[in-house]
């Protein structure tokens, strides 16, 4: 790759502003109390806001400042590998699905990351310097007359979420990228359209700096601008749909390996779809009046951000830990830990819907009145699911920990995929990855289907000349 | 008709033998992506457990965890958590998770280490100083 | 080379699952494709990509100046200290020995070896130049709060001291690269890619700048 140095670089900034994030634990009276939105002027005024909201929100600035500037890093690296640094043979359209959602997610990453920082810096600045870049004048704390004036809370808003709905995309398209590798590889045949998939994700990646407004309906923004935002939102749904149904209607007709990798890469699927059919009553402002900030809010992204991609990243580990340790991942436990995971988090995520349509709001950790009181019930459902579910994950660390260990030893390509990374001499790869030839690449990535000397399917690496139906036709 | 494969040999640099290098400030892109893996775990593992805190209070107001005050002695008086303690939690579970989690996991940790598969080092086809001469 | 090879027992489970009806892309037989062996230096790649993001940054910069400005009726016109004309020139002028000696580096990798000498003589005056306009800069500071205006006092003396401070700070980056092309060309590993990277991003700091007087002369 071409700046190693800067790559390790941005692994331990990552690693400092995690220690940073943690650190406000131990610090004055704890972590910052604002959510991790940290809207003004709450997150401005400093400790007079509450415990936490002096030293903790200072710590959550310099490290969420220092992660930015870690993944920027990282971005960098990722973009100038995609453009210049391609093997012989491989050109963009030869790449992978995950290696094309990785690329548009560092693309992303620059221009996202790179405005939350100097918000961030503004942030640290009206705390430690006393300006008023985010907390107007005339504010009444305590009854006490904050000394800060003139600044604006909206501006807050429209900084960090100009990152941070890109932001959830960053979080969500690799995901995408890698369930779509996993299940070409397990269906043994490729996308009904590996461009239009491209494409789409492209167009999440560019629509995505247009939507951020939708988190501000209520904020008190000009309600013009609300309609503006919403149109871009709903807009935004159709490269989603488009993607989803790329993927179930490649999925029609094939046959199904269900190793545990894809059983991650279906249930990927399904709570994307589930969580994102939320989003569109979300993204009207009139709907959004009364589910803003409710618990309709938290299952929304919880499923179509949190879940989705913990089962991408899932389906990852079960897909590619072979590769990375030699070993075998435990297909009994694999399957256990999937389906005891993918009920619970509908156990726990599915009530929330209903707890936002009838009024409970979000960020109340108690309830008082005869209306939420009558909730309390489905909330202690919901924790029994969630401390179920959470055990659950015990068997994949016991799983992951294990077969690093004591796993069957892997073959070189367990799962009969044709792309690069199954192809390096041995497995674990050695330290230069392809040994002492470099790879050349012949096909395109997902030549499955096919007959060939190795069985359905060509690595991208042979020169093997193939027949397929293309050529009948 | 194809081409014969160019057996290109790569200028490539020694593996690293002290420890340091080879498992701490490593240069190695799998490494580093290893190196995130467990990062994201460490702070997926620490954020769950603070969804745990929160949804042991949101179902149960008043529940006297144990050790909670262990965690924030102004938090948890008693063991009980404040309502300024369950921000404070609800907070920091969201950062870590949206943060550390689902950014570092599937971007940072699987794309240093199989983006790098997609790709070769650039070849240099000659000895470093015909390397200066050409860029 | 078989074009059809029958392929020795493939398992049923995995047979025959189709190949997408052949639809979805231009199947492969087995030929590279006219791939252009040439790609950009990942050197000049990468510097490009840095300045973008260090755009985005800037731009962050800029829309929150032009929203705060607007926000309350606290705007209180300040006048630039004159030096900052002055670090202007100089920074004009360290980017212009900058390519002299950038060029006279190129030539000097070229075929006819020249003296290592020139080129470097022209990447110190650079450095020189550089490092006085970050002197400058401070004294800009000095005189501000002279006149009474520190960070805190109003927002266009925040908006000022943190514009200023954050294009130091990348000037700042931009001499340490210079420290490392110079060290690099004296011990005669430099490439020129390297060279052309720390260039542009030089220059680039001359347009930030050039962008940011005129922001800070206009709204501030």
């Amino acid at each position: 790759m071409p700046f190693p140095h800067i790559n390790m670089s941005s692994f331990w900034v990552t690693f400092a502003a995690f220690l940073a994030l943690v650190a406000s634990f131990f610090v004055g009276d704890g972590p910052t109390l604002g959510g991790w939105t940290q809207y003004a002027p709450l997150s401005a005024v400093g400790s007079v806001g509450g415990p936490g909201e002096g030293t903790g929100v200072v710590l959550w600035a310099v490290s969420i400042g220092l992660f930015c500037v870690g993944q920027l890093l990282g971005s960098l690296n990722f973009i100038t590998t995609t453009l210049d640094m391609r093997t012989r043979g491989m050109s963009l359209w030869r790449l992978p699905l995950s290696s094309w959602a990785w690329f548009i997610t560092s693309c992303m990453g620059l221009t996202a990351f790179a405005v939350l920082m100097p918000a961030c810096i503004l942030l640290i600045l009206d705390h430690v310097a006393g300006t008023s870049f985010f907390v107007p004048s005339n504010l009444v704390i305590n009854d006490q007359l904050q000394p800060h004036s003139g600044g604006s809370t909206l501006l807050w808003q429209h900084l960090f979420w100009f990152f941070g709905h890109p932001e959830v995309y960053i979080a969500i398209i690799p995901g995408m990228g890698i369930v779509s590798h996993v299940l070409i590889t397990n269906m043994r045949k490729p996308m009904l359209s590996h461009r239009v998939l491209i494409y789409s994700m492209g167009a999440l990646a560019v629509l995505s700096y247009m939507v951020y407004g939708h988190h501000m309906f209520v904020s008190g923004m000009n309600p013009i601008s609300s309609l503006a935002f919403s149109f871009p939102t709903l807009i935004i749904t159709i490269p989603s749909t488009i993607v989803v149904l790329i993927w179930l209607g490649s999925l029609y007709g094939a046959k199904l390996q269900l190793n545990s990798a894809c059983l991650f890469a279906l249930g990927f699927i399904s709570m994307f779809i589930t969580g994102g059919v939320s989003g569109f009553f979300l993204a009207q402002p009139s709907v959004d009046i009364m589910l803003h900030a409710t618990y309709f809010v938290v299952g929304h992204f919880h499923m179509v951000m949190g879940v989705a991609a913990m089962f991408g990243i899932f389906a990852g580990t079960y897909f590619w830990f072979p590769k990375m340790f030699g070993r075998m991942m435990n297909e009994t436990l694999g399957k256990l830990h999937f389906w005891l995971t993918f009920v619970g988090t509908y156990a726990i995520f599915m009530p929330f819907h209903y707890l936002g349509l009838a009024g409970n709001v979000r960020r109340y950790q108690a309830f008082v009145n005869d209306y939420t009181q009558r909730l309390i019930p489905v909330h202690q459902f919901i924790t029994i699911a969630a401390l179920f579910t959470g055990a659950v994950q015990l068997i994949f660390l016991y799983n992951l920990f294990h077969s690093r260990f004591w796993g069957t030893p892997a073959p070189d390509n367990p799962w009969e995929g044709t792309s690069l990374e199954w192809s390096t001499p041995t497995t674990p790869p050695p330290h230069n990855n392809f040994g002492d030839t470099l790879p050349v690449v012949y096909h395109d990535p997902y030549q499955y289907g096919v007959e060939s000397s190795t069985g359905d399917y060509v690595m991208q690496t042979s020169p093997e000349q193939v027949k397929t139906a293309h050529d009948e036709a | 008709m194809h081409d014969t494969p160019a057996h290109a040999h790569v200028a490539h640099h020694a593996p690293p033998t002290s420890f340091i290098r080879k498992y701490v400030f490593s240069l190695d892109h799998k490494v580093i992506g290893k190196q995130y893996y467990g990062l994201a775990l460490v702070a997926v593992v620490f954020g769950m457990f603070l969804s745990w805190l929160m949804r042991l209070h949101l179902g149960w107001t008043n529940l006297a965890i144990p050790g909670l005050h262990l965690l924030s002695e102004n938090g948890a008086p008693g063991n009980i958590m404040t309502p300024e303690f369950y921000l404070q939690l609800m907070t920091m579970h969201a950062t870590l998770m949206v943060f550390f989690v689902l950014t570092t996991a599937p971007f940072a940790a699987f794309g240093n280490y199989f983006f790098r598969f997609r790709w070769a080092p650039k070849i240099c086809p000659s000895p470093i100083s015909t390397c200066l001469r050409s860029g | 080379m078989a074009t059809t090879i029958q392929p020795p027992g493939i398992e049923e489970r995995r047979a025959g699952s189709g190949n997408g009806g052949g639809r979805n892309f231009t199947p492969t037989h087995g030929r590279l494709p006219a791939v252009k062996d040439y790609s950009p230096p990942p050197a000049s790649t990468g510097i490009w990509v840095l300045l973008f993001s260090i755009s985005m940054t800037f731009l962050a910069l800029t829309s929150a100046l032009i929203v705060r400005q607007g926000a309350a009726l606290d705007w209180q016109h300040l006048t630039l200290p004159r030096i900052l004309y002055f670090n202007t020139v100089v920074l004009l002028a360290s980017s212009i020995t900058l390519e002299v000696g950038r060029r006279k580096a190129a030539a000097y990798l070229g075929p006819v070896a020249k003296s290592v000498l020139q080129p470097a003589r022209w990447l110190y005056i650079t450095l020189v130049l550089g490092m006085l306009f970050v002197a400058g800069q401070y004294i800009a500071w000095l005189q501000l709060r002279a006149q009474g205006l520190y960070l805190a006092t109003n927002p266009n003396s925040s908006f000022f001291y943190l514009l200023t401070a954050m294009h130091a700070l990348h000037v700042f980056g931009g001499l340490g690269g210079l420290v490392r092309v110079i060290r690099k060309l004296n011990r005669s590993v430099l490439r020129k890619t390297t060279l052309d990277a720390t260039a542009r991003y030089w220059h680039f700091m001359d347009v930030l700048w050039i962008y940011l007087l005129w922001l800070l002369w206009t709204r501030i």
